[in-house]
């Protein structure tokens, strides 16, 4: 259960950066910034 | 100002996360991206109408977020370095869009002149891109002009047409807003409040 739950968060998150990875920002004024092993 | 910062909770939780699942690294890294948009995200959507209904501005100042993150995923803007200040900031702006959105009355002569200075800034100057994040293309830039073009129009003609006064308004004063943030001038405006010590606790 503890396993599916943590695969599911972990989906969503890399559907959320897919998204937010835009240059521009999708949300009101602030974009997390870009960690080092993904620049 | 001492609070829980987004950052440290979203890497800690994908930190877990890699751990449990046997992740490598740059998918550790993606993850914690991604938790850390959809935590600010989820914050902003549950404490943002909150702040809204308390001012007594729940649907202008509503209506006035919507549009600004519609034209803002196309035009880019200016950015704060903390979730905070952002949150803050944000805040802000848009409860005193809603509280100006029920009182002001544009001027016709006015809302076309306003208008065609958006569409010229949005025309020469989107899309503003992060320094630290750029748009790599020439042609993605392109298709981000085009498209940020294209919405500003679908807003004016949305606001153009006879609505209610305040939601107008409410549409209208956000666009200029988010024009605003195209322009150079922000830039003072925006290191000022990232001078500020809105600076949000590390937690390990």
């Amino acid at each position: 259960m503890k396993k599916y739950i943590f695969n599911l968060i972990a989906t969503l998150s890399i559907i959320a950066f897919f998204i937010g990875i835009q240059p521009t920002s999708w949300s009101v004024g602030y974009q997390p910034e870009l960690p080092d092993e993904l620049r | 100002m001492n609070l829980i910062s987004v950052h440290s909770i979203a890497s800690n939780l994908s930190n877990v996360i890699t751990q449990e699942l046997n992740l490598d690294n740059v998918k550790r890294a993606k993850i914690s991206y991604g938790l850390e948009a959809i935590i600010g995200a989820i914050i902003k959507l549950v404490i943002f109408p909150v702040i809204f209904l308390v001012f007594g501005v729940f649907k202008q100042s509503l209506i006035a977020m919507f549009t600004i993150a519609i034209l803002r995923y196309a035009s880019g803007g200016m950015h704060l370095k903390t979730f905070i200040s952002c949150f803050m900031v944000s805040a802000g702006l848009i409860v005193s869009i809603g509280m100006l959105a029920k009182v002001l009355v544009i001027n016709h002569y006015l809302f076309y002149v306003l208008n065609f200075v958006s569409f010229i800034i949005v025309l020469l100057k989107s899309p503003v891109d992060p320094p630290e994040k750029p748009i790599k293309t020439k042609q993605k830039r392109y298709i981000m002009k085009i498209l940020s073009v294209l919405i500003l129009l679908l807003l004016i003609y949305i606001s153009s047409k006879p609505i209610e006064n305040d939601v107008k308004n409410s549409i209208i004063l956000a666009v200029y807003l988010q024009v605003l943030t195209l322009t150079s001038w922000t830039n003072t405006i925006y290191k000022y409040i990232n001078q500020l010590k809105l600076k949000a606790k590390e937690v390990s």
